[in-house]
């Protein structure tokens, strides 16, 4: 809020320069495209882990929770290591045209891989939660599996989607330290452009506090304006569904 | 028909089976068992949520290997199952619109089965809104729409009250002859058991351990778990020796009874509390102090303690907790079974 107060004055004309804009519209795509991986990917893989016991299972918990317990700068080095490299499986994906490295496509396999964690153990959660019997019921109306996950489990867990695929959008915005490894800038709309948290990152430390703080006002204010309009959103979907 | 051929799991350290049971056209089976005994694991093996050894065959087809939405299965859950997110017309037509079946038709066959079970003023309700019997009837309803070859019932009372309770036995005892289905329902509740039941299969530690009509199984249980869950709370180790018109039965507490029943052998002697007399004038061979008095719907239970043993007993007489009692337990009332 104090950031917000003192940077006040100027969050109109950060948000007048087309390169900030520009900036922000990056961050923005590759956040939703984290939420949307996070929704697609994240809840049947959780449902996985809530439902079923499996060989390994110690392994794959413990490397889903693997972004969160390491500096994101590894995690970028790891990236370019896995797609830059020259080593590994680096040749085939450069020969078939995969470029992770200042690009859109790296920003969001980076940000996807950094904030996946949180909804999926939200959404596993969530689907403890649901009576196994539930599924069974339906089951036993004749729905196959997909259809019951669809029709009744979900609309039981969609509130914990919701909240997880924000969770996933919120940390992906804030994402630096592995970003300023893979994609300290990327090519878009034919120029390149930061990430919002690299461009602010790079405002303070050319111009000092004083440049920096408009733009953190300004980000703040935006993100701010999406959690209250998704928050809207939410609470006239559950209206509706009551 | 089903007929369940050598079932068997393993659940953790649960064992269930080999389980061989049949349930006939229009009959109403009940799997009676204490809590933990294997009764929803034998339904849900039915259903099959849980793979097993055996085979599950329904009207002479072997469904073993099928997954539960192609059995064509009933199944209502001990915990009110609702869609929540539905309409209560949206939970009953469920099933029919997963086949397929035109909006006016599906429409038409929950209206009919709602009017029914009673609760065709609830199809326009939100299904979070029911209450418990509400929950249920929906629930049987939305079973019995897609016309199932069997319907299972888990413990379909246990969270009901005592009104709601009577309402749903009167609408569960006339569903294998209206809907021409069979039922299998578990329970713990032996009085459920008795009112419902055509078959009665008794579960203990995973297996059925004996399975008859209702009046057989409650009068004369052949194993003592059977004996202690339909109500026979006295149950006492002994000595049967055959006198030709019955028994002396010399138990290993010291008390001596007389039995009806002509038997010779280590028994348990089974006795039910309300066929324990209260007598005024001494006793013929026991009496003892009153260690604690229940009140209940028939009267009172008491617990009367001797030097070796406590029995259990059941009157209209209201006694006094610490009072000394002389009781006899006629000889038709003392059940034998066979410890051996």
């Amino acid at each position: 809020m104090l950031l917000v107060f003192l940077g006040a004055n100027e969050i109109i004309s950060a948000l007048e320069i087309g390169s900030f804009l520009g900036s922000i519209e990056v961050t923005f795509i590759i956040a939703t495209a984290a939420a949307v991986f996070a929704v697609i990917v994240g809840t049947p893989f959780a449902y996985l882990l809530a439902r079923h016991e499996f060989r390994f299972k110690e392994v794959v918990d413990a490397i889903i929770d693997l972004p969160i317990m390491i500096p994101h700068v590894i995690v970028g080095i790891m990236i370019v290591l896995a797609f830059a490299s020259t080593s590994g499986l680096s040749p085939f994906f450069h020969a078939i045209g995969f470029n992770v490295i200042d690009t859109l496509l790296g920003a969001i396999i980076t940000v996807i891989f950094l904030s996946v964690t949180y909804p999926i153990r939200i959404f596993e959660g969530a689907i403890r939660q649901v009576d196994p019997d539930v599924e069974l019921t339906a089951r036993t109306l004749g729905a196959s599996p997909q259809f019951a996950f669809i029709h009744v489990v979900i609309p039981k867990i969609w509130r914990s989607v919701a909240n997880g695929a924000i969770i996933a959008w919120a940390r992906a915005v804030a994402e630096v330290g592995a970003l300023l490894v893979v994609a300290y800038y990327v090519l878009f709309n034919g120029s390149l452009v930061s990430p919002s948290s690299i461009y602010i990152y790079e405002a303070y430390e050319g111009l000092g506090l004083a440049g920096a703080l408009k733009f953190s006002a300004a980000l703040v204010v935006v993100i701010f304006a999406v959690f209250i309009v998704y928050r809207v959103l939410l609470k006239y979907a559950g209206k509706k569904k009551r | 028909m089903l007929k369940l051929i050598d079932i068997s799991l393993t659940l953790g350290n649960f064992n269930l089976g080999p389980i061989n049971l049949s349930v006939n056209p229009q009959e109403y089976l009940i799997v009676i068992g204490r809590t933990g005994s294997g009764k929803t694991t034998l339904l849900k093996t039915i259903l099959g949520a849980y793979s097993s050894k055996g085979r599950v065959v329904l009207e002479a087809q072997d469904i073993t290997a099928e997954p539960p939405e192609k059995r064509n299965i009933g199944y209502v859950s001990q915990s009110f199952v609702s869609f929540d997110h539905l309409d209560v017309n949206g939970n009953i037509e469920f099933g029919l619109r997963i086949r397929d079946i035109p909006k006016e038709e599906r429409v038409q066959v929950a209206r009919q089965i709602a009017a029914e079970l009673g609760i065709e003023y609830l199809l326009n309700r939100s299904a979070r809104t029911l209450s418990g019997g509400e929950q249920q009837r929906v629930s049987l309803a939305r079973a019995l729409v897609t016309n199932p070859k069997v319907l299972l019932l888990d413990e379909p009372l246990s969270m009901l009250d005592p009104e709601t309770k009577r309402t749903i036995i009167r609408i569960l005892k006339a569903i294998p002859t209206r809907y021409n289905v069979p039922v299998i329902h578990v329970t713990h509740e032996w009085d459920e058991a008795y009112m419902l039941a055509d078959q009665i299969a008794v579960m203990d530690q995973g297996k059925i351990i004996e399975a008859g009509v209702p009046e057989r199984i409650f009068d004369q249980p052949a194993n003592h778990h059977t004996a202690a869950l339909v109500g026979f709370e006295n149950i006492f180790n002994g000595k049967a020796t055959s006198n030709g018109l019955g028994s002396e039965v010399q138990l290993e507490n010291g008390l001596q009874l007389t039995s009806s029943t002509s038997y010779s052998g280590l028994v348990y002697a089974c006795i039910r509390p309300e066929r324990i007399k209260i007598i005024q004038n001494g006793g013929d061979n026991l009496s003892g102090k009153i260690e604690e008095v229940f009140r209940e719907q028939s009267g009172y239970r008491i617990i009367v303690s001797t030097k070796n043993f406590e029995i259990t007993l059941i009157t209209k007489d209201k006694l006094v907790k610490g009072e000394t009692v002389a009781v006899t337990i006629p000889k038709e009332s003392v059940h034998l079974i066979p410890a051996e």
